[in-house]
């Protein structure tokens, strides 16, 4: 057993792990890691089940030191992420998608997470008590984390002593899908409260991701997704889930991520698939999203293909190649042999 | 489409969600048909039936069937439910509770007693009576973690939500609108009129059951006096408090 410490929490960083489920009757929403194949892909690198509980990062300024023994741990973030680790002799930068070991007494930092609004990392072995069935963190009501909130400096995370396993990395295409500003969505369950010229809208115009965002969605603006009449604009209370689309009376739609609450009362268009709405998580406001409709069928087949992507991303890991050359490396061979000029071909 | 006695029509709502909607309304009737879905729904669980079914949200009008896409389909799932409609249930989960909960009226507790009652043309005392003299269905949770909506109040109490809505309604707060009324399990915004004030959480993170309500239930309101109230809350934060003194009467539903 070794022990992590934060030593800085950055903006918002929590434990996040599959979701709570069975008590979205009580109104508790399922919270999980807003990029589930994430979570599967690093807790395989660091040798976890997939459903063991990671941290999710916003924005950076995470700084987590490794206090007691050796620990193994991987980040998944986009490849702009800037993170380093760091054993006070030497200070190497982390790729994303693949494991390291770090020592007592080094520091790991993820200063930024670059491109995306958010990255996870994973240690071998994290381990938190669970709250009501999942340790994810929903700070509204108290929930999950270490003490129901987010990470705050001073607080210390249960993790394994690193394996001599080698070090994995996952180089499967999956890993990009994210870049791509197409949603897709399954019409309903409340479509047939807006006009035909709204629906056009919805799934002609383009979005552009505002700047409230976070764990419970996303406002999105774009040409006047129209309800039929005034009083279309309003439903009796209905069950929200990740993915719903709201319309409120502005036409302006709101698209409920992972910390979704239960239940609302504007009619919800269409729902985003579930393996889309990483994407909106992700990104940065002015982001410009659009919406396509595909039939139930096809929603189904692509979450079975998805989840079959991540199992074979997760076969193909492979071991990671020692490409750093010591200096004593070099001096074995003369690798300025035959160059005589500089700018000669 | 219209909806028939005693049915439902299904919406999609994303890969993970089928929608059973059996009205649009809030009525007292349809929430006893989502309740009654809910238990045929968890009956066939218990007898593993309904495989890839993960849970069920009740709302006033509707039922949401949470499922797993990689062992169910939609299509198939709306047929299977459809055969437990016409299946004879024998045993249903279906185990509501009655519930009496204290409450201290007007004062501080209640900061919009005297409007409600300028409002409604009623005395004060007469609201609080026609209140705690009701008793009330859970319709659903939901808003926040824990929030029941429950009804239906007396006619007399119908009013629409505030026009300005609190910044901060305090955890307790007992407060109605429209034909509903609810207790705040939380500190949070909202835009009812509040009567009064519970001493007990609604919403305990640290209980394993941590909301005392599901749909379905039965509550009272009883008033108390704010000494009542006060050893309540002391009872409450000695840890002395035993929340099933709440409870009148469990009924094993049919």
């Amino acid at each position: 057993m070794s022990v992590v410490t934060i030593k800085r929490a950055g903006l918002l960083s929590t434990i996040q792990d599959v979701g709570r489920f069975n008590l979205r009757h009580l109104g508790i929403p399922w919270s999980g890691c807003l990029v589930p194949a994430w979570q599967k892909i690093a807790n395989a690198l660091t040798g976890n089940p997939h459903n063991q509980s990671v941290i999710e990062i916003w924005e950076g300024g995470l700084e987590i030191a490794v206090t007691e023994e050796n620990v193994r741990f991987a980040l998944c973030a986009h490849e702009s992420v800037d993170a380093t680790l760091s054993d006070g002799s030497q200070s190497i930068k982390i790729q994303p998608n693949r494991s390291y070991k770090a020592s007592a007494g080094s520091s790991i930092q993820i200063k930024s997470t670059g491109e995306y609004r958010h990255a996870i990392i994973a240690f071998s072995g994290l381990s938190v008590s669970d709250h009501l069935g999942s340790t994810s963190t929903y700070s509204k009501a108290s929930l999950g984390g270490l003490k129901g909130t987010a990470l705050q400096a001073g607080d210390e995370i249960n993790v394994s002593t690193s394996d001599n396993a080698p070090d994995l990395q996952c180089h499967h295409s999956l890993l990009g899908t994210f870049n791509d500003c197409s949603l897709r969505i399954v019409l309903g369950p409340q479509e047939d409260h807006f006009s035909e010229e709204g629906i056009d809208n919805l799934l002609s115009g383009d979005f552009t991701l505002g700047t409230d965002a976070d764990r419970m969605g996303v406002r999105l603006s774009g040409p006047t997704i129209h309800h039929r009449d005034a009083a279309a604009k309003d439903i009796v209370s209905d069950a929200i889930v990740p993915g719903s689309i709201q319309v409120p009376g502005t036409g302006q739609p709101i698209v409920l991520l992972s910390d979704a609450h239960t239940a609302g009362g504007y009619p919800k268009v269409a729902t985003v698939l579930s393996i889309d709405q990483p994407k909106l998580g992700l990104r940065r406001a002015g982001t410009c999203f659009n919406f396509k409709a595909i039939s139930m069928d096809e929603a189904i087949d692509a979450v079975r293909m998805q989840h079959q992507q991540i199992n074979d991303a997760i076969d193909s890991l492979t071991p990671v190649v020692n490409t750093t050359l010591s200096t004593t490396d070099l001096l074995k061979h003369n690798l300025i042999d035959g160059v005589i000029d500089g700018r000669a071909h | 489409m219209q909806h028939k006695e005693d049915s439902w029509i299904p919406h999609f709502a994303g890969d993970r969600c089928l929608v059973l909607e059996f009205g649009k309304t809030i009525d007292r009737h349809l929430v006893d048909q989502v309740v009654a879905m809910n238990a045929r729904i968890s009956a066939a669980l218990l007898e593993d039936k309904l495989d890839g079914v993960l849970e069920c949200v009740p709302t006033f009008r509707s039922l949401a069937v949470i499922y797993d896409p990689l062992r169910s389909h939609p299509q198939s799932l709306i047929e299977e439910l459809r055969q437990l409609d016409a299946d004879e249930v024998q045993h249903t989960a279906n185990n509501t509770s009655r519930f009496t909960i204290p409450v201290h009226y007007g004062d501080e507790s209640g900061p919009d007693l005297a409007e409600v009652a300028t409002l409604t043309g009623l005395a004060e005392q007469h609201v609080i009576d026609l209140h705690e003299q009701t008793e009330f269905s859970v319709y659903m949770l939901g808003f926040l973690p824990g929030f029941a909506f429950l009804g239906d109040t007396p006619k007399a109490l119908h009013l629409p939500r505030r026009t300005e809505p609190r910044v901060r309604v305090p955890a307790g707060s007992v407060a109605i609108a429209m034909q509903l009324t609810g207790v705040y399990p939380w500190d949070s915004p909202g835009g009812w009129h509040i009567l009064g004030k519970c001493p007990i959480p609604l919403f305990d993170a640290q209980h394993d059951q941590p909301v005392l309500f599901k749909a379905g239930d039965t509550v009272k309101f009883k008033s108390i006096s704010l000494e009542e109230f006060n050893d309540i809350t002391e009872q409450k934060t000695r840890g002395h408090f035993d929340r099933n003194t709440l409870v009148s009467e469990t009924e094993c539903g049919s």
